[in-house]
């Protein structure tokens, strides 16, 4: 009985991954395809002749280099200072008393109910007079203020996850509340500011409507600009496309095999009754 | 040295006060226990002891110093947390540590202060286990230790034993105790268990609805309950309390249960109380006992009355009559004859065990228990 069960789980298990994975062999698969054999060996699960070329032909003589080292400064940039500043709030949120705290909390709500392409044209007129339309920067700004009130809830809600008495002890063991919180809390936080960080970079990284609206030179295109110039008057070029969407997905698979043991949560366990 | 004075400390939580007009001297190496039923603010008063809270109004001193606006750190007093409040991500040996660590001792002093924390509680085996690896008793004596080895001037601890089974609870209540016995310290322990505060305390602090209802040692607090609800929340099972009234006894004073017994009342403990007032009687369940197997008394009274029930408990055995329509219990020990249900059974109560008290305040008229320091 238990021997069916244990199989049922993993056929489930492997059902899910097949499932979940299933557009990114698609993805690669149509990387590693010659253009003649795209369209003559159908819906093969894999081409009968594999190349590298479309890969070489975006590293090597497409702007795409630029594209990628564009995306990965915004989307670091972004989530380096959103977590910083989400790690501030969601504290002051989680652990201080002041007068207008709910009001500022319904706030940031609502600032998430707005359609984003309504507030496109605004943004504009806003960033265009101080010179941060098509740079950089500009995106870093915009990225951060749609992504602060999520952090910040993400941040807060991690923080309520954490004994007020771990810092109170730290406190009467002679820690100022700052200490406290570098040396006690925030070690106990690395999930929370793991998850924060994952989910901003990836947040930034795959943004396109700002990017499109605010970017015009080519030089600070991010790659999700970049990948519709494979889109041609002419038509499509699929390899080229794939290609480049397929090593776009490497930064992020990197950042995250490198959080993801703070992802996974437990590190508090054994702080408190149990 | 380090006493603690609570001078007309208030704490008020926007508009509802938690506590109020705390006054309170607790002397050097004094054990002072908190007791009450939960909300009744002693929680409270121990974390604006510790400066873990603000208070509202009043003065509170550590030793020469008033602390009202000094941070936690700079207190010197070390707190044991009902939760433990370990840090997760620490060995054992880096918990107990922390604080000497932060005060920037040197490594060898850190060693040697967190070694013989250790070895007085029995944790030495573990110093490189983490919290997660511990069982529960192992985890309070780990925030002992931390609370220890710092050698604060007060130890505050907010219900450390709360966490615990029964079994590991009466452990470790004799283990705080020795430790108190070895660390000579002032300590200020909150708990809403009864036992707790009566085996461990010099004094107890009975607190309800944020005021300080009696300040006593054990005996004083047990026999001589300044009001019905410490007769009633201190013991178990607690005191009996059944409606009476005074009346005139011969060149003395009774007092007459309705429909039960009159007992005549030590004229000296309760001078000044006029005949024909409605009082609340207080009686421990020992100080009444089937006459055949009374255990001595002090001032022996006989009546009757019937056993409607009895739980026998092994070493004792709690017995329920009725007096005056009223279901009291009495409790005698290692009785050796099987009771049953029966009526109009001989009994006896200690006329030196009476507590009389004002059905409106609820306040002690008078004691006829002689304390012997009194």
């Amino acid at each position: 009985m238990r021997i069916v069960t244990t199989a049922g789980i993993w056929l489930i298990r492997f059902a899910y991954l097949a499932f979940a994975l299933f557009p990114l062999l698609w993805l690669l698969r149509i990387a590693l395809t010659p253009d003649q054999l795209l369209y003559t060996e159908g819906t093969t699960l894999w081409p009968s002749v594999i190349t590298f070329e479309n890969f070489r032909y975006v590293i090597e003589e497409s702007p795409f280099p630029t594209y990628f080292l564009n995306t990965v400064i915004v989307s670091l940039g972004t989530a380096a200072i959103v977590t910083v500043l989400s790690t501030g709030i969601g504290y002051a949120f989680s652990r201080f008393r002041f007068r207008g705290k709910t009001a500022l909390m319904v706030f940031l709500v609502i600032t998430q109910l707005f359609p984003i392409v309504m507030l496109i044209t605004p943004l504009y007129q806003i960033l265009a007079p101080v010179g941060l339309v098509d740079t950089r920067i500009g995106l870093v700004v915009v990225f951060t203020a749609f992504n602060l009130p999520f952090a910040a809830f993400l941040m807060h809600s991690f923080f309520e996850g954490i004994p007020r008495e771990l810092e109170q002890a730290a406190m009467i063991d002679g820690c100022t509340r700052f200490q406290a919180l570098i040396r006690i809390i925030l070690p106990l936080m690395l999930p929370g500011v793991g998850a924060t960080l994952g989910f901003v970079f990836t947040a930034a990284w795959s943004e396109l409507l700002f990017s499109l609206m605010l970017i015009s030179s080519e030089a600070k295109k991010t790659f999700a600009v970049g990948l519709l110039s494979f889109v041609g008057r002419s038509g499509v070029d699929w390899g080229q496309m794939m290609a480049a969407a397929t090593l776009a997905l490497i930064p992020p698979a990197i950042f995250f095999t490198a959080i993801q043991k703070y992802l996974v949560g437990g590190l508090t366990a054994g702080a408190i009754k149990g | 040295m380090a006493e603690v004075s609570l001078k007309g400390v208030v704490k008020r939580f926007g508009p509802v006060q938690a506590v109020h007009d705390f006054t309170l001297d607790i002397a050097h190496e004094e054990f002072v226990v908190f007791v009450g039923p939960s909300g009744c603010g002693k929680s409270t008063t121990l974390r604006m002891i510790a400066g873990l809270e603000d208070i509202s109004g009043g003065e509170i001193r550590i030793g020469d110093r008033v602390v009202n606006d000094l941070p936690p750190r700079a207190r010197d007093i070390s707190m044991v947390f009902q939760n433990y409040a370990l840090y997760p991500h620490m060995t054992v040996r880096d918990n107990q540590g922390f604080g000497l660590k932060i005060a920037g001792s040197p490594k060898s002093e850190i060693a040697e202060k967190v070694g013989r924390a250790a070895k007085l509680l029995g944790i030495e085996s573990f110093l490189t286990r983490k919290p997660a690896a511990l069982s529960g008793g192992q985890r309070q004596r780990v925030a002992m230790g931390r609370a220890i080895v710092r050698d604060p001037a007060v130890f505050l601890f907010d219900e450390p034993l709360s966490n615990l089974d029964a079994k590991l609870r009466g452990q470790m209540r004799t283990e705080i105790r020795k430790l108190h016995e070895k660390v000579r310290t002032t300590v200020i322990y909150v708990t809403h268990d009864q036992v707790e505060a009566m085996t461990l305390a010099d004094r107890i602090v009975v607190m309800r609805d944020g005021r300080i209802e009696q300040v006593g040692t054990p005996d004083e607090v047990y026999h001589l309950p300044a009001s019905d609800f410490v007769a009633g929340f201190i013991g178990s099972p607690p005191m009996n309390l059944l409606d009476a009234r005074t009346v005139r006894d011969g060149d003395g004073l009774a007092v007459e249960i309705p429909g039960g017994p009159r007992l005549p009342l030590d004229p000296e403990a309760c001078r000044g109380i006029e005949p024909g007032r409605d009082v609340r009687l207080g009686l421990r369940p020992e100080a009444i006992a089937p006459e055949r197997i009374a255990s001595e008394m002090r001032r022996p009274f006989s009546f009757t009355a019937d056993i409607t029930l009895v739980e026998p408990l092994g070493g004792e055995a709690l017995i329920f009559l009725e007096i005056g329509g009223t279901e009291v219990t009495a409790r005698v020990f290692r009785p050796n004859t099987r009771l049953s249900p029966e009526k109009d059974v001989p009994f006896v109560v200690d006329l030196g065990e009476l507590n009389l008290f004002d059905p409106e305040s609820g306040r002690r008229l008078c004691g006829t228990r002689r304390m012997p320091t009194q």
